[in-house]
């Protein structure tokens, strides 16, 4: 039974693991190896030409660190504001609390393509092109973080806020003592979630933005223009780069991670 | 706590550094037009060459700068257009915007661009040097929109494959189906190494392989949209349609035919198939991918009908000059149009991408001469171009995306599960003519 497990395991392992493993080892390809007959897994020479083409483009690591910079400051907004406002429809009681949520609830009907044109008309006559505020502004409401912070808020005894209460703290104390501790687990793989969808997102940076120095990764990759000429070694150096920050991440999120998934933290 | 907001104040620092500010020009000072494209890589360099040339000499003279932004894949640059454009603001639009047919309907259907045709009449010029079946792939209505500046045509790609065996590139559908079974290769095991020929005709492929029958064929009514928007398909009533999917039926039924529709050209390069059609677009990066692996090979795209003298349609991108109604802006958008389809300016870009060249007079050129003798491959194209009816032009309809598709899935239906051609001609013309109905209600 046991070697059952190890068996399926290991295959999701590997299921999971290919691809990364497989960029990796594209990005060492030469040209001739990406049509070779029959297809190649590893390179026929190790080089690391690819990685110099692609760090070669002036603004290569512009661009990186403009997604950082999106990816950190959108996750830090968006994370703050997700958690006063869940902390807010918990426990507060206020004149149209239910129907609030219920319009929150709406706006994930809406499909954000949909909204492409007005929203940037709307950050066009914020004078915010060009910032970095203008490119996470649109992905600072996460209903779906709201809702499940919410959750986990209300399933926090009720017995705990009621002693902390009577012990003399007011919500800020409650928040900073009792709750930020217990969802620290949650919070990490909300963050964490939110970094990889800002790290990643194409077409608002693309809309939002005109000046070379202000474009982010993704747009960057694109413009290489590498696949078009089938030249995908330095293209697979390219994503190779930017897989780093991804990994680092998890690689220190990974044991609240594991944390919040076992303690069954996002099905509450 | 405190921690906290240090950290969140540092984050925020960069907004300082980075607010926005215009400036306006002024009447006196050099003025700047940007224009958007979706040229990447080699093209990348292609266009930052032929603005850098541009504003050292001629614009310098005249106090004109011009800016390429990348925005994108086509496809993003309209998005973006549309979106910049929603606002009466003209100060966010770009003055001149690089597009592909798909983006043609959205041209014609709003107000966005000023025509090629009515700068030229201001500016008293002559448009006589365009090439004449660039000029006439961007009509509309009788009147010249954009300015043609990266045009393609389709081509068909061999490899010496055809010469172990003495044979030469199929002229017509008809010699391919003969020689299809001379060029598969098949292992030991039954399975096809190399195929004859591979391919999927859609929207792309269509406008030529329909097109070049019986003189001049379209795909729509309103001559593929360039009169007017398209109301229904013709490919039925015209029998080109039937025509074409009668012998792809014949060349399937050889074992030749890959049923591919990604992935042709790196499939081609590692000699997984013989010959393949794409545009003349990717002449340059086929050359460098194939390398010294085998010969390659260029010819026409072939017949379908023996008779058929049509030839095949223009592709790529044009110029648009984008509406400002800025006098001085245009005047100098004006300009840059001229200096980019300027004979000089159009060898450069075609050495450098393999573009045609969309000025007659390029190819007159010593220069140009001596680069096809060099390169003969690249002399295929052109010959092919002024040998082809101006009249087939692309097709500009809406819900494009659907219709590639309705094309594909059909006539791949009809060869795997062994459909007949009438009936995959009416679904076609059922399916198409329904988004057309749609658009048009």
């Amino acid at each position: 039974m046991k070697i059952f497990k190890y068996i399926i395991t290991t295959l999701f392992v590997l299921i999971v693991l290919f691809p990364i493993f497989y960029t990796l080892s594209a990005s060492l390809f030469t040209l001739q190896d990406f049509t070779a007959t029959p297809a190649r897994i590893v390179t026929s020479q190790l080089t690391l030409i690819n990685y110099q083409r692609a760090l070669s483009h002036n603004y290569y690591l512009r661009y990186l660190f403009n997604s950082l910079v999106m990816a950190v400051l959108g996750t830090t907004l968006r994370l703050s504001i997700s958690f006063l406002a869940s902390y807010a429809f918990a426990r507060f009681n206020f004149k149209g609390k239910d129907l609030c949520f219920l319009i929150l609830l709406g706006t994930l009907f809406f499909p954000s393509d949909t909204l492409l044109q007005q929203n940037y008309l709307t950050v066009l006559h914020l004078h915010l092109t060009n910032n970095y505020l203008g490119l996470v502004i649109t992905g600072l409401l996460g209903v779906s973080q709201i809702i499940l912070l919410r959750l986990f808020f209300l399933s926090v005894p009720l017995s705990l806020y009621d002693t902390a209460s009577i012990d003399g703290a007011g919500d800020y104390l409650i928040i900073k003592k009792i709750l930020l501790p217990l969802s620290s687990p949650l919070l990490a793989s909300l963050a964490l979630q939110s970094a990889i969808s800002f790290f990643n997102s194409y077409l608002w940076p693309l809309v939002i933005t005109d000046k070379i120095n202000m474009r982010t990764i993704q747009i960057g990759i694109t413009m290489l223009g590498f696949s078009e000429s089938l030249d995908f070694g330095p293209l697979f150096a390219a994503i190779s780069i930017i897989l780093i920050p991804t990994i680092i991440l998890f690689c220190f999120a990974r044991k609240t991670i594991v944390k919040a998934l076992t303690k069954n933290y996002l099905y509450t | 706590m405190k921690k906290i907001l240090i950290a969140i104040s540092l984050l925020l620092l960069p907004f300082a550094l980075f607010a926005a500010g215009s400036k306006e020009t002024q009447e006196t000072e050099p003025i700047t037009i940007t224009w958007w494209h979706s040229n990447s890589g080699i093209l990348q360099e292609a266009t930052e060459e032929l603005i850098s040339s541009f504003n050292t000499t001629v614009g310098k003279e005249k106090g004109i700068k011009v800016e390429a932004i990348y925005q994108g894949k086509a496809n993003d640059v309209l998005v973006k257009l549309k979106a910049v454009t929603a606002d009466t603001d003209t100060s966010q639009y770009p003055d001149i915007v690089q597009l592909d047919a798909s983006g043609a309907l959205d041209i014609v259907s709003s107000n966005i661009v000023t025509y090629t045709q009515d700068l030229a009449e201001k500016y008293n010029d002559d448009l006589s040097f365009l090439q004449e079946n660039t000029k006439e792939s961007l009509m509309y209505k009788d009147r010249l929109i954009g300015m043609p500046f990266n045009a393609s045509t389709i081509l068909y790609y061999y490899k010496t494959a055809f010469d172990e065996q003495n044979l030469t590139p199929p002229e017509t559908i008809d010699e391919l189906i003969q020689i299809a079974p001379l060029l598969v290769q098949i292992d030991a095991k039954g399975n096809t190494t190399r195929y004859a020929f591979s391919n999927i005709p859609t929207t792309y492929e269509l406008t030529a392989l329909l097109g070049s029958q019986n003189g001049v064929s379209y795909i729509t009514d309103m001559e593929n949209g360039h009169q007017g928007t398209p109301t229904k398909t013709v490919f039925k009533e015209n029998g080109t349609f039937k025509n074409l999917l009668t012998k792809w039926k014949k060349l399937y039924a050889t074992g030749g035919l890959e049923n591919a529709s990604s992935g042709i050209t790196a499939s081609f390069v590692a000699g997984k198939t013989a010959s393949f059609l794409a545009s003349t677009s990717n002449l340059t990066t086929i050359i460098q991918s194939v390398g010294n692996r085998f010969e390659l090979g260029v010819a026409p795209c072939f017949r379908i009908n023996e008779n058929d003298n049509g030839g095949v349609n223009v592709g790529g991108g044009a110029l648009y000059a984008v509406t400002k109604d800025n006098s001085r802006q245009e005047a100098a958008v004006w300009e840059f149009l001229k200096y980019a389809t300027s004979k000089e300016a159009q060898l450069k870009w075609h050495i450098k991408t393999g573009y045609l060249p969309v000025n007659k007079e390029t190819y007159e050129m010593n220069e140009y001469k001596s680069f096809i003798t060099q390169n003969p491959l690249f002399e295929v194209p052109a010959k092919q171009l002024f040998a082809s009816n101006p009249k087939i032009v692309g097709v500009w309809i809406p819900s494009g995306y659907q219709i590639y598709y309705s094309f594909m899935s059909n006539i791949k239906k009809m060869l795997t599960d062994n459909i007949s051609v009438d009936a995959t001609v009416n679904a076609m013309q059922k399916e198409i003519d329904g988004y057309l109905k749609d658009y048009n209600v």
